[in-house]
């Protein structure tokens, strides 16, 4: 099964080439809830517009928790506590698990 | 099964062309989906940018009158000389180097039903477009203002050239002299931007020029972080005394301006009230991009209605929407709205060329206002897809989030939120042109 699955793969590059499989285009709930952050925290979450600070280098488990505590009001800010709020938990941990995911600046 | 049969192949083969053809009908074999973008600010270049990133293979061409885009956002601080108009100015370099075919140009025609779009010098075809127009002003709303008259007596609503002759205005005018800035009812782009600018001016004149006035004639009755806004003017100028730098009349105070005097830059409320000005700002109210209105997708009210979830046009398909063009339920007209906007209607794009399920959207709004220097106030707001307060469906705010800056902060938070604003103005200006 190995074989088919290979050359099923072929195919479908085949067909489709140049343009890209549908398989490797990630359109998902945790992309669309966490770009409208960058416009804030930099694209991908590098920040270049300090104070702001940038999202990447943290990992899933430090970025949930600071959501979180942004949300119940126990971590100080200026404005992510409104922001915040406007989740609930499940969709703060997908926030979390998509910006630990983001691709390092190259330069 | 390590021969695998050349009759098994065949039919794997056949079946995926079969496969190829009824999802994308679209599409000729094997050539990248054309997706064009009309309009090279906040939306259209956050919209463009995205689509590569979701599909690098997509054919993207982002169409663009000027060369250069000024920021609406922070034009005010070249007002106030805290910035130059150099600094709110970006090309579309970034965006070359992201693939996208950028070419500089002005649109003379896009039909819907050939999918074709022609420009003074070339044509394009596409089988997805979006579209981010912005807004035009409604001439006709403050009878003798006109395009000509503008050169004179500045909108400043469309940042560079009229930026910088309102700056010289105030550059120009005696110590003493009185600016009116007229603002207009509601849908508009950037709600809270009149306020920051007579905010920001204020600064400049309490500065450089003590003795002078500043006069906000408000064709409504409250505005965007009023509260905020009038606490910082007590603070920073004196509002609420009789030595106030500026004074704000609203609707009930008579203040909707409905004609002016070019010449004497004397303006008329609808009360027959006149008030002459030195250095005359008027704001008149919007509508979307010329644009919008010779593709035929706007509705009555003068903007475009969507699909609120993907932001595809409900009057033509295949264009989608983005931007202060579109009627986007809760979501203010300002850059932030149209980035995150270009976020989700260039997913929406990807997943219908591709036959994917596009996932519930969300977006967010945040709008930073200057006070004065370190002095800042914001705005926020986290937007899904739901049933408007007509029970209709809609983009609305989500219950228990957002909202304005706390009331009772201290300096060091309203410093620090304008430290914020300056922070968000290079990351957001850097992650659509950068």
């Amino acid at each position: 099964m190995k074989h088919s699955a290979l050359v099923l793969s072929a195919c479908l590059m085949l067909s489709l080439s140049p343009t890209q499989a549908a398989d490797d285009i990630k359109i998902t709930r945790e992309s669309l809830l966490t770009q409208p952050c960058f416009a804030c925290h930099g694209a991908h979450g590098t920040s270049v517009g300090a104070p702001i600070p940038s999202l990447l280098g943290q990992t899933e488990e430090q970025l949930y928790t600071s959501l979180l505590a942004f949300k119940k009001g126990e971590r100080p800010a200026t404005l992510m506590n409104r922001i915040a709020k406007g989740y609930s938990d499940e969709d703060l941990k997908l926030i979390a698990k998509y910006i630990a995911t983001q691709p390092k600046p190259t330069n | 099964m390590a021969n695998i049969s050349r009759r098994r192949f065949l039919q794997a083969g056949a079946g995926l062309g079969a496969l190829s053809l009824l999802g994308f009908p679209m599409l000729s074999f094997g050539a990248a989906a054309k997706v064009v973008v009309i309009g090279g600010g906040s939306g259209g270049a956050t919209a463009a940018r995205y689509l590569k990133q979701y599909d690098p293979s997509l054919d993207v061409t982002l169409i663009e009158r000027n060369d250069t885009y000024y920021t609406c956002y922070m034009s005010n601080e070249v007002l106030s000389g805290d910035r130059t108009l150099e600094q709110i100015a970006f090309g579309y370099d970034g965006l070359k180097k992201a693939g996208i075919n950028v070419v500089i140009d002005e649109v003379t025609k896009v039909d819907p039903a050939t999918k074709k779009i022609t420009t003074a010098k070339a044509e394009f075809t596409y089988d997805k477009l979006i579209v981010s127009p912005g807004t035009d002003l409604k001439w006709d709303a403050v009878e003798g203002y006109t395009e000509e008259t503008s050169k004179e007596i500045p909108h400043a609503w469309k940042a560079g050239e009229q930026t910088k002759i309102l700056r010289a205005q105030l550059e120009a005018m005696n110590d003493g002299g009185v600016v009116v800035i007229t603002a207009p009812a509601n849908p508009f782009r950037c709600p809270p931007g009149p306020y920051e600018r007579a905010s920001l001016i204020a600064q400049y004149l309490k500065e450089k020029k003590p003795k002078s006035k500043l006069i906000i004639l408000d064709a409504k009755p409250s505005f965007a972080k009023q509260e905020l806004f009038m606490q910082g003017w007590e603070k920073l100028y004196g509002y609420k005394t009789d030595n106030s730098l500026i004074s704000w009349k609203g609707l009930e105070d008579q203040a909707n301006v409905t004609k002016v005097d070019a010449k004497t830059r004397t303006v008329t409320t609808d009360f027959g009230d006149t008030v002459k000005a030195d250095v005359l700002n008027i704001i008149p109210a919007q509508k979307a991009g010329k644009l919008a209105f010779d593709i035929g997708l706007t509705g009555d009210s003068g903007w475009c209605p969507i699909d609120f979830k993907t932001f595809e046009s409900t009057k033509h398909k295949d264009i989608y929407v983005i931007g202060d063009a579109c009627i986007a339920g809760a979501m203010p007209k300002s850059g932030y709205s149209a980035n995150s906007q270009g976020k989700t209607a260039a997913a929406a794009v990807v997943a219908s060329l591709r036959s994917l399920e596009l996932p519930e959207t969300s977006h967010i709004n945040t709008c930073y206002s200057l006070v004065g220097k370190n002095y800042g106030i914001s705005v926020a707001g986290v937007y899904q897809v739901g049933k408007g307060e007509d029970g209709k469906d809609s983009i609305i705010a989500i219950k228990d989030s957002g909202g304005v800056s706390a009331k009772d902060a201290d300096d060091a938070t309203r410093a620090t939120e304008a430290a914020y604003a300056h922070g968000w103005y290079k990351n957001i200006t850097s992650e659509m042109f950068g």
